[in-house]
This record gives C-alpha cells, sequence and structure tokens, in this order.
C-alpha cells in the first residue's frame, strides 16, 4: 500500500517537471520555444507510449500509428474547406467539404487513434514478447502504407500543408499535463493496477481471473487515444507532416526516450522524453552548424541518431530499467532506505531448476 | 509479360532473401536473438564494395566478406553478449537501437545520396536469350550462390563438430554446455557465418542495382524477418522457406500486380504476417503438431 | 546385459586425503529466496553417494551449483582439490564432470549417434583421460549399437535415460552426477538403470546421485544424505534402506515443506 502522499506525488512530479520546461520555454528566444513546445509535445506522445508498453510490460513498435492517424486526421480535418478540394483534389466528398477548429481536431485525433487501436488491439492483445513486438510493428506499416497511397483519405506521399500552427507553448504544455493526468489515473485504475501485477507473472495472474486480454486492450485503446492527441498536437506545431515524420525514425526516437528514462513509469516516461527530446534538438542544432551556448562544433548529418542509438543500445544493455529505475518518484521508499538495510525482495518465483 | 521470366527473377530474388534469413535464423537458433542489425552488415559489404571499387573484384569481394564478419563478430561481443539471458523483446529492442546507431554511422560516412558499387555491372547483362525471355548472369550468379551457401551452411551444420555443437546448442543451449559444448565459440561462428552470408546479399544486390543508401540492407532485413516469422522461427529450414517465399512472392507480386495495387503490397504481406502470428506462431511450414512457440 | 554379482557394499571408506568431491557451506538463493542453506558434504573417490529427500529440497539445485549452473551465493565446491567456483558450466564439463540432467534432456532430434558424439565433447577438451578404468560403453548400453542412427526422441524413456548415462559416461568423466534417474520410468525399467549404476560404480567412476525414491538410492550408496528445506537433515547407510521410521523422521522431521 502506498501512502498517499507518494501516490499524489507519482502525478505532481511528472507534472512539475512538464510545467517547469513550459516556464522555462517563456524566457527564451521565440525560435528556441519552439523548440520547447517540439519537447512538450514529444513528451505527450512517449506518455502515450508508457500508457500500453510501462503498464503490460509488452513492447510495441506501433504506438507511432496511432500518432499518424491522429495527426493526418487534425491535419487534414483542419484544413479550410475552401482551399481543400483545390490541394487535395482526391479526397472523398464528406472530408473535402468539412472542416473543424483545432481543438476539435485533437478530439477526433483521440477518438481516431482509440479506434484503430481497439481494432487492432482485439487481434493483438493475445500476443506476447516477440510475436507482438513484430505484430505491432506489422500495424505500423500497414498504416504508413496505407496513409502513404490513399488519397481518397489524405495527401499521400505529398506533404500536408498549410494547417493551423495553433499549438503554442501554452497549448502544449497543457497536453503533456492532461496526458499525464490520463496516464496517472489509468495506472491507479482498477483495469491499470491488475495490468501491471499481470506484466510480472502473466501465468499467475490468469490462475486468479484476471482477464489479461480485456485490461491489454484497454490500455492499448487508451494508448491509442493519447497518440493520437499527441499527433493532433504535432500537426499543429508543425503545420504540415508527412508519413516518413510519423514512421521509423520517430518510433525509434520515442522508444529511445521511454527506455532511457525508464519503462516501467509515469515518471520514466516524462524524464526520458524531456532528457532526449533536448538532446536531440541540441544535437540537431550542432549539426546544422549553429552554436549551442559556448559550444561551437560542426557535427555531420546522422550525428544525432547515432548518440542517440548508441545511449538507447547503452541502457538496455547495461541498465535496462532505465535511468529512473522504472519506478515513480517516492521519496518514503527513498527516507527508508536511507534508515535501514532494504530486506531482500522475491522478485519472481524461482526458475526451475534444469 | 512473360510468365517464365517473371518465375525465374522472382526465384532469383527469393534465393537472395532466403540467405538473409538463414544469417537471421542461425542467430536466433543459438541466441534466441531478432537481429534487426543484420541489415547493417549487408549495408557495411555494400559500402565496402563501394570504397573498393577500383580493386580486382575478388579482391573487393573478399574485402566485403572481411568487413562484415568483423562488424558481425565486434556487434557479438560489445552489444549483444550481454543479451543472452535477455527476453526476445528486449533484444529486438536492443538490435534495433545498434541497427539505428550503425545507420547514423553510414550517414555520416557516406551521405544520405547513396553511392554506386558498380563492379559488378556486367553482371546484368544477358545470359540466355531465348524469345522473350531474358535470364541475366545476375539471376544465375543469385541462384548459384544461394545454392552453394545454402548447401555450405547446411553441409556446415549436418557434417560437422561444430554445426552438431550449434544445433545442440539451438535445441537446448543449457544441456548443450552442460555437455561441454563452447557457448561463446557456438555464437561466434554464427555471428560469423552470418557475417558471411551478409556480404554475399550485399555482392549480389549491388550486381542488380548498384546504389548503396544507409538503408540498404535494412529494408531486406525486415521483410526476411517478416519471412522467417511466417515461415517458422524455430528451425532454419522453415525459416529459409520463409525468407525465399517473402522473396520470391515480393518479386512476382511487384511484377504482376497494376500499379495501384501494387503500392498496397507491403499491407498485404504485413496483414499476412499478423494472421500468422495469431493463427499459427510456430509458422506456416512448421510440421503439424510442433510444440507451441514458447520462444516468441 | 551381463550384471555383476554387486559386491557386499564396503563399509564408509574413511575420507580420502582430498576428496573426489568436496561441497563446503554452500548456499544458493534465487532472487533473495534460499533454496539451499549452508549444504556441507564429501564425496570420496570410487563411491557412490546418494542425495535424498523431497521436492523442493534443493537437490537439484545442489547439483546444477556444482555444474555452475545456478546462483551461488556462499560456499565452495572442489574436485579433487580445485575450487569450482566461478567457472563456467562448460568449462567445468570439460574439466571432467558429468551431469545427467534431471528429464534426461536429451536432443531429440539429433541421432542417437549425434548425442554421443555430443558427449564426447568434454573429453576431447581437456585432452586426458580422468576416467581410471575403461568403460565400454556399447557393453554396458546395447542400446547405442542398436538405435546408432535413430532420432532420439523416438527411444522409449528408459531407453534415453540409459543415452543420458552413456552420453554422459563418453566425456570420461572423474565425477558423475545424477538427477532423478528413475523419474519417470516404470519400476522394471529402473531396475534396469540401477544395474547399469552399479556397473558403472564397479568400473570406479564416482557418482553423486539425486534420487526423490528413498529406499533404492539408500540401498545403493555407500551413504545417504537426507535433504529437506535446502538443509541435509541425516545421513543413512545401506542398511538403514528399510528403516522407514529413521527415513520419514529425516524427510519431514523438523522442518516443514521446503521450497526451492
Amino acid at each position: 500500500m502506498i501512502q498517499a502522499r507518494d501516490k499524489a506525488l507519482q502525478l505532481l512530479a511528472p507534472a512539475l517537471l512538464i510545467v517547469v520546461i513550459g516556464l522555462l520555454g517563456t524566457t527564451v528566444s521565440e525560435s528556441t520555444r519552439t523548440e520547447f513546445t517540439g519537447v512538450l509535445v514529444n513528451i505527450a506522445i512517449v506518455i502515450a507510449l508508457y500508457v500500453f508498453i510501462g503498464n503490460s510490460g509488452v513492447i510495441s513498435f506501433g504506438q507511432i500509428a496511432f500518432v499518424a492517424i491522429g495527426a493526418f486526421s487534425a491535419g487534414v480535418m483542419t484544413i479550410s474547406s475552401d482551399i481543400k478540394p483545390t490541394l487535395l483534389p482526391e479526397l472523398f466528398p464528406f472530408i473535402a467539404e468539412h472542416s473543424v477548429s483545432s481543438f476539435e481536431s485533437l478530439l477526433l485525433a483521440a477518438a481516431l487513434g482509440a479506434l484503430v487501436a481497439f481494432v487492432a488491439g482485439i487481434a493483438l492483445m493475445r500476443l506476447n514478447g516477440l510475436a507482438a513486438g513484430i505484430a505491432t510493428f506489422a500495424v505500423l506499416e500497414i498504416v504508413h502504407n496505407i496513409l502513404r497511397f490513399w488519397e481518397k483519405i489524405g495527401p499521400g506521399a505529398k506533404s500536408l500543408a498549410l494547417i493551423p500552427e495553433t499549438t503554442g507553448l501554452w497549448e502544449a504544455t497543457l497536453g503533456a499535463l492532461f496526458c499525464a493526468a490520463i496516464a496517472f489515473l489509468y495506472q491507479h485504475s482498477r483495469s491499470g493496477r491488475l495490468l501491471r501485477a499481470s506484466r510480472e507473472d502473466a501465468p499467475a495472474a490468469r490462475s486468479i481471473g484476471v482477464n489479461i486480454h480485456l485490461h491489454r486492450l484497454v490500455a492499448f485503446s487508451l494508448s491509442g487515444a493519447l497518440a493520437g492527441l499527441a499527433g493532433g498536437l504535432l500537426v499543429h506545431q508543425i503545420g504540415s507532416i508527412t508519413t516518413e515524420q510519423v514512421y521509423l525514425q520517430l518510433t525509434f526516437i520515442t522508444l529511445a526516450m521511454l527506455v532511457v528514462g525508464g519503462i516501467g513509469s509515469l515518471w520514466g516516461a516524462v524524464v526520458g522524453g524531456a532528457l532526449v527530446s533536448f538532446l536531440n534538438v541540441y544535437l540537431l542544432k550542432l549539426e546544422a552548424g549553429d552554436a549551442v551556448g559556448p559550444l561551437h562544433l560542426d557535427l555531420p548529418n546522422g550525428s544525432t541518431l547515432l548518440v542517440i542509438g548508441a545511449v538507447m543500445a547503452a541502457i538496455v544493455i547495461l541498465r535496462p530499467s532505465g535511468l529512473t529505475g522504472s519506478r515513480e518518484v517516492s521519496p518514503g521508499r527513498w527516507l527508508a532506505s536511507r534508515r535501514r538495510a532494504a530486506p531482500p525482495v522475491a522478485d519472481a518465483p524461482p526458475p526451475k531448476a534444469s | 509479360m512473360n510468365w517464365l521470366q517473371t518465375l525465374v527473377d522472382a526465384i532469383g530474388l527469393g534465393s537472395v532473401y532466403a540467405l538473409v534469413a538463414i544469417g537471421l535464423a542461425l542467430i536466433f537458433g543459438v541466441m534466441r536473438l531478432v537481429n534487426f542489425a543484420h541489415g547493417e552488415l549487408i549495408t557495411a559489404a555494400g559500402y565496402t564494395l563501394v570504397v573498393a571499387h577500383a580493386l580486382p573484384v575478388p579482391f573487393a569481394i573478399a574485402l566485403a566478406v572481411i568487413v562484415a564478419v568483423v562488424l558481425a563478430w565486434l556487434m557479438e561481443r560489445v552489444a549483444f553478449r550481454r543479451l543472452r539471458d535477455a527476453q526476445p523483446a528486449t533484444t529486438l529492442v536492443a538490435t534495433f537501437a545498434v541497427a539505428f546507431a550503425l545507420e547514423a554511422v553510414w550517414l555520416i560516412a557516406f551521405g544520405a545520396r547513396g553511392e554506386s558499387a558498380d563492379l559488378l555491372s556486367n553482371l546484368n547483362k544477358p545470359a540466355i536469350q531465348s524469345g522473350d525471355v531474358t535470364i541475366r548472369w545476375v539471376t544465375i550468379a543469385m541462384l548459384g550462390v544461394g545454392g552453394l551457401l545454402l548447401g555450405g551452411t547446411t553441409l556446415l551444420l549436418n557434417r560437422t563438430r561444430i554445426g552438431l555443437q550449434m544445433r545442440a546448442a539451438a535445441a537446448d543451449f543449457r544441456a548443450a554446455r552442460l555437455l561441454g559444448v563452447r557457448a561463446d565459440r557456438v555464437i561466434s561462428v554464427a555471428f560469423v557465418i552470418s557475417g558471411v552470408l551478409a556480404a554475399a546479399v550485399a555482392v549480389l544486390l549491388t550486381a542488380q542495382q548498384p546504389l548503396v543508401t544507409p538503408t540498404f540492407g535494412l529494408e531486406i532485413t525486415i521483410l526476411a524477418l517478416v519471412g522467417i516469422v511466417v515461415g517458422g522461427m524455430d528451425r532454419l529450414t522453415t525459416a529459409t522457406m520463409g525468407g525465399f517465399a517473402i522473396g520470391f512472392l515480393n518479386s512476382l507480386f511487384g511484377n504482376v500486380l497494376p500499379d495501384d495495387l501494387r503500392v498496397y503490397l507491403p499491407s498485404a504481406v504485413f496483414l499476412v504476417v499478423i494472421i500468422v502470428l495469431l493463427v499459427r506462431p510456430v509458422g506456416i511450414f512448421a510440421p503439424r503438431g510442433s510444440g507451441a512457440a514458447e520462444r516468441l | 546385459m551381463a550384471e555383476p554379482t554387486a559386491p557386499a557394499p564396503p563399509p564408509t571408506p574413511p575420507p580420502a586425503a582430498t576428496p573426489m568431491l568436496a561441497v563446503e557451506r554452500l548456499a544458493v538463493s534465487f532472487a533473495g529466496v534460499p533454496a539451499v542453506r549452508e549444504v556441507s558434504f564429501e564425496v570420496g573417490r570410487g563411491e557412490v553417494v546418494g542425495l535424498i529427500g523431497p521436492n523442493g529440497a534443493g537437490k537439484s539445485t545442489t547439483l546444477l551449483s556444482i555444474m555452475g549452473a545456478a546462483p551461488l551465493v556462499g560456499g565452495e565446491i572442489r574436485v579433487e582439490g580445485e575450487s569450482l567456483r566461478g567457472r563456467r558450466t562448460e568449462d567445468i564439463a570439460r574439466a571432467g564432470i558429468a551431469l545427467v540432467p534431471e528429464g534426461r534432456h536429451i536432443f531429440p532430434k539429433l541421432t542417437v549417434e549425434e548425442n554421443l558424439e555430443l558427449g564426447a565433447t568434454s573429453a576431447r577438451g581437456n585432452g586426458g583421460d580422468h576416467l581410471d578404468a575403461e568403460i565400454d560403453v556399447r557393453e554396458l548400453f546395447p542400446v547405442v549399437a542398436e538405435f546408432r542412427h535413430r532420432q532420439a526422441g523416438a527411444l522409449s524413456g528408459g531407453q534415453q535415460q540409459q543415452l543420458a548415462i552413456a552420453r554422459a559416461l563418453l566425456a570420461r568423466p572423474r565425477l558423475l552426477l545424477l538427477d532423478e534417474p528413475s523419474l519417470g520410468l516404470a519400476p522394471s525399467v529402473v531396475e534396469d538403470v540401477w544395474a547399469t549404476l552399479r556397473a558403472i560404480r564397479a568400473r570406479g567412476v564416482t557418482i553423486l546421485l539425486v534420487e526423490q525414491r528413498a529406499q533404492i538410492t539408500v540401498q545403493l550408496a555407500d551413504r545417504s544424505y537426507v535433504m529437506t528445506n535446502g538443509e541435509i537433515r541425516a545421513q543413512l547407510a545401506p542398511d538403514e534402506a528399510e528403516d522407514m521410521e529413521k527415513i520419514t523422521t529425516a524427510y519431514f522431521g523438523a522442518s516443514a515443506e521446503g521450497g526451492r
């Protein structure tokens, strides 16, 4: 049983970090502010990943598919219906003739993300481990393929532009906070707690009647909703979108954020999202030849991927629980460990001999 | 459109994919590691051919083999050795990261546009021409080299001591170690062989299409991975058949389908993957009654 | 199978200067849960020692830790004086210690011949001949000749057990560890296996035998230790094999069920 204070901190700590980033963003220059906004949107995406991966223990390579769906649906629907038919002549009429406000597009993005995740999830939640990784990767590929070529619902391979840029620092901060709050509420809900319990030992959980597939589906759909929402925030931040921007590279980077921070906790997701995003931003600046504070290096293109890839590989191999140890912030635990040696904890049943 | 031509080309491509599949399956067999980074071995060999284009062809090929083998050995020693007892899903994430890091290295060293490795473009000339059907030297090379390496690997596994040890380790790693089989040696050999196979794939692919880009090896590896999952990851034979099938079908449908449908080929392929994983996770080529795929 | 008349079991021999196997205060834990608690015993050269006890007592774990396949948290394991602690499983096997694991773990898809060839891996690896006497595997194990080219998975349980023991012997071990060789076998088959063990013992191989079947083990071994809940509780001599009271007390006397 965790104390109420610790429980509150589980939300407050990540929320505080998000707010601090937002506040810092108001103190910097215009262009840097955009980067801070980008960091906050990334944090929202990573939280969405965490809601499923962290709680279920199942690695999914497909969540960015829902970000893509959110981004494209929000993008297409917020382009003014005066210019839409000219810009995207192949669209289905009901898409071409209507448009919604940015806020409404976020709701739409979340709804579609949840819907597609739900449909995919019905099939996939039975799978574990490697099979789940491959199957979710397949979902990413399918969504990418469809978005890239089906010009009745979107721009296809062309870039989608002229999207209202309504995600500023304030909106991104709110969006990230919202995702954090939902994630927090979920992991303390009955479904979330049952899912986390089954994460450690699926057969044991099943044997006491926990319907793992159902709870995974809940987490997967919720993750899809948040991912869709984050996709909407993303597209309104950049003002344009292409399928390649929400495909393998984003999958890799956001997974790296989650892994580096700590797969199993909300704090880990937010810390990892912040750290790796800022690292990404500043490395990209160095690649472009800009100065970063006192640093005047001119890094070759691709250095960012190299550094982040190396860091991610190192963490997975050397410290798989991530920088935060996959734990939430807990002063209670810290204090207890200072006072006396922690008793041995039997995390998992010992392996069967031979 | 000539069916025979399409068939021959498809068999050729299938052989190349089969080689990738063997490389992946060998490592999965002994280590339960899904090596997403295998494609980077192919890319490394490809870039070696680019850099060595002034050398006589046999030297360039030999160099490519050496580079791929060394990189494979390094990968195992530096990054993957610690993953031996990890869950397969964790290894997928780790190899994914290594793959991206290496891809970044190619990007830094050679740029995104791609370089040409045209030493073997002579092979793209027709060898046999009969009416509508043109069989290029490349296709013959694909079949020949593919068959040779497949045969060689089979011989190695079935007739040599180290091959026996590898088969035992793949079946039951701990029991093999209890008999004195050296884990490190068996795994290193698997990586070395996968390096050789990767180099062969690079040579064959560049003969047909000389442009080497940073994602050169990744694309074929992803599809080959799909193939071995669909065919059956647990055994070398079913994995290889799965790889061959995917290369074969990819080429076949690529040539046969009308344009507007062809673009959705990846979706169809990946949908098949999902279905197979749900319905027959041991793989479609696995014999009836195969045990549940606890591996997955 | 030719069965040499078993000689009358010798009295417990005085410990040799360097015992073949010395386990000193061995402690093994899995994720903080102890499986073996400070176990100590010795096995002299040429002896057969039994390790019996209820399920989950830590017997298999003890064997696995000798082979370097279980996480030691304390104690020492010496074979002819050399410490095995910290060495890799395959190196321990190559040093002349063979384990026939619980459930046999033969390779079902490989042929009998191939299984045996793997067994000889260790013998080749160390280049030495650790066995004091020659063992003619073919004579002891007719299954070897008969089914040479069949897939090992096609053999019956008893035949697989013979194969597993033969395979271990081909490594020319100085110390043979067996983990529940009678598991899942019909009584008549178990008798055959026991006859094989007697034959092996007659050739001078040192054996440490983990078993759940108390009586036949106590009868066969020079002495047997009863292990419950990770500790050795009692020692039994062959003539105490029928002493049900002593055995029961040893098993269930002071402790509750053990847990692995």
